[in-house]
């Protein structure tokens, strides 16, 4: 027999254990120095690749799942599927009910669960809001979460944000502003978040708040409210015209971003017809 | 099954299958995050195509082919660089012992040097025990195709053993 030839049987041979190979194959590999060096190092790659680590499912997936599911679906709704709504409301029930269990369990880690925010508070806060505002702390948060920020502690800036009893495009405003501190924590520490970030935003929230009583975030809401800058700067002068530029690059941000999404979408149409 | 998902459907496919598409989405991105995310995707998909689903077979293959390609997605977004720091972070957090957190990095260290294409043939014909042609059907690439990434692959991973068969 050729050595090529009884390579060939060396997965056989690792699946079932070299006893159950044909006589023929067995008895060159044994005889033959190379084969059996061969066989050898086949068998340490197996082991390899069946070493793989696989840790278990985190104990919250499911309802992660189902929160990330009935969130993703209902801001599709309008856009795509509107005869659908009531399975994503049905969806979102079921998510709200089991993010509560989720809730519960994550009062009793040291680490917050991430998919446990609360669904119903947010989305009630959000029926209330301006739908253009609304529209907007979507796209935000869209775009938060493409770049891997956690949508927890955005949807934490809202209820607080509104908790203050802040007008619709400061709630947009603040939320913003906290997405840009995340980012910039992120590209500090090399693209990833740090442990302490929750601890390190409220300094630099009042950090940006206390500089000169006017931050970008808020005068881009004031712009995007079409609110008279001055109402919310009273400094004025240069730092509003800086601030009615960002406001301005914002808004091409975030009709850049519902353009790209928009794209998306119609590549994904293409590609289920394909397959 | 119907052709639109009910609550107790889509719910039960995701507490039967989400634990198998997490270990099948880790072992081919190597990092928790982006098998959570690979696992967010999958279950999105599977709702957005429930009625292309065939209700005389079992959801596994379905669940599996789309898991493969959300997982793929995710590793394009470039989000997988984070492996072997994670898996220290690990380490410290489980008090694994040394020696067996050494060999998970060796092997890990190893995969990771794979394309994840030949990654992913070598985790569904070892582990998953899937046939070449049942890769070509999950991967939608032919068989022949399928046979050179596993050949390249193991090559690949022989080379590491100091040598080729």
């Amino acid at each position: 027999m050729r050595c090529e030839h009884a390579q060939k049987f060396f997965d056989e041979m690792v699946a079932s254990g070299p006893g159950s190979a044909r006589r023929d194959v067995l008895s060159h590999v044994q005889s033959c120095p190379a084969c059996s060096d061969a066989f050898r190092r086949w068998s340490s790659m197996v082991a390899i690749v069946r070493f793989a680590p696989a840790p278990e499912a985190p104990a919250h997936l499911v309802s992660e799942v189902l929160t990330a599911v009935a969130e993703r679906e209902l801001d599709r709704a309008p856009r795509r599927w509107p005869a659908a709504a009531p399975l994503w409301a049905g969806v979102l029930v079921v998510a709200v009910v089991v993010a509560g269990g989720a809730g519960w369990i994550a009062q009793r880690r040291a680490t917050p669960v991430e998919s446990s925010f609360a669904v119903a508070p947010r989305d009630s806060s959000w029926a209330s809001m301006d739908p253009r505002c609304a529209g907007q702390l979507r796209a935000t948060m869209a775009d938060a979460r493409a770049h891997g920020l956690p949508s927890r502690l955005l949807e934490q800036s809202v209820r607080e944000a509104i908790a203050e009893g802040l007008s619709d495009s400061l709630v947009v405003a603040s939320v913003r502003a906290r997405s840009a501190h995340l980012l910039a924590l992120a590209q500090n520490s090399g693209g990833r978040l740090p442990r302490d970030c929750e601890e390190r935003l409220p300094a630099m929230e009042s950090r940006s708040a206390g500089a000169a009583s006017t931050t970008v975030p808020t005068a881009s809401a004031a712009a995007t409210a079409n609110q008279p800058a001055a109402d919310v700067d009273p400094a004025g002068g240069r730092q509003s015209r800086l601030d009615e530029k960002a406001a301005q690059r914002q808004d091409a941000l975030d009709r850049r971003t519902e353009k790209l999404d928009r794209k998306l979408d119609r590549a994904e149409k293409r590609g289920d017809r394909n397959r | 099954m119907s052709c639109s998902a009910s609550n107790a459907e889509f719910r039960k496919i995701v507490a039967e299958y989400s634990g198998y598409v997490y270990s099948l989405a880790y072992r081919i991105l190597l990092n928790s995050d982006d098998a959570r995310d690979a696992v967010q995707e999958t279950f999105v998909k599977v709702l957005r195509s429930w009625s292309r689903m065939d209700p005389a077979r079992s959801p596994k293959n379905w669940i599996c082919t789309i898991a493969i390609n959300a997982a793929r997605d995710v590793y394009r977004s470039q989000r997988h660089q984070r492996a072997a720091e994670e898996l220290h972070d690990e380490a410290g957090d489980t008090g694994v012992s040394q020696p067996a957190v050494e060999s998970r990095i060796t092997a890990r260290e190893i995969l990771g040097s794979l394309d994840v294409k030949y990654r992913t043939v070598m985790v569904l014909f070892y582990i998953e025990q899937r046939s070449v042609k049942e890769i070509s059907a999950i991967m939608h690439r032919p068989a022949p195709l399928v046979k050179v990434w596993l050949c390249r692959a193991r090559k690949a991973l022989l080379e590491k053993f100091g040598g080729e068969v």
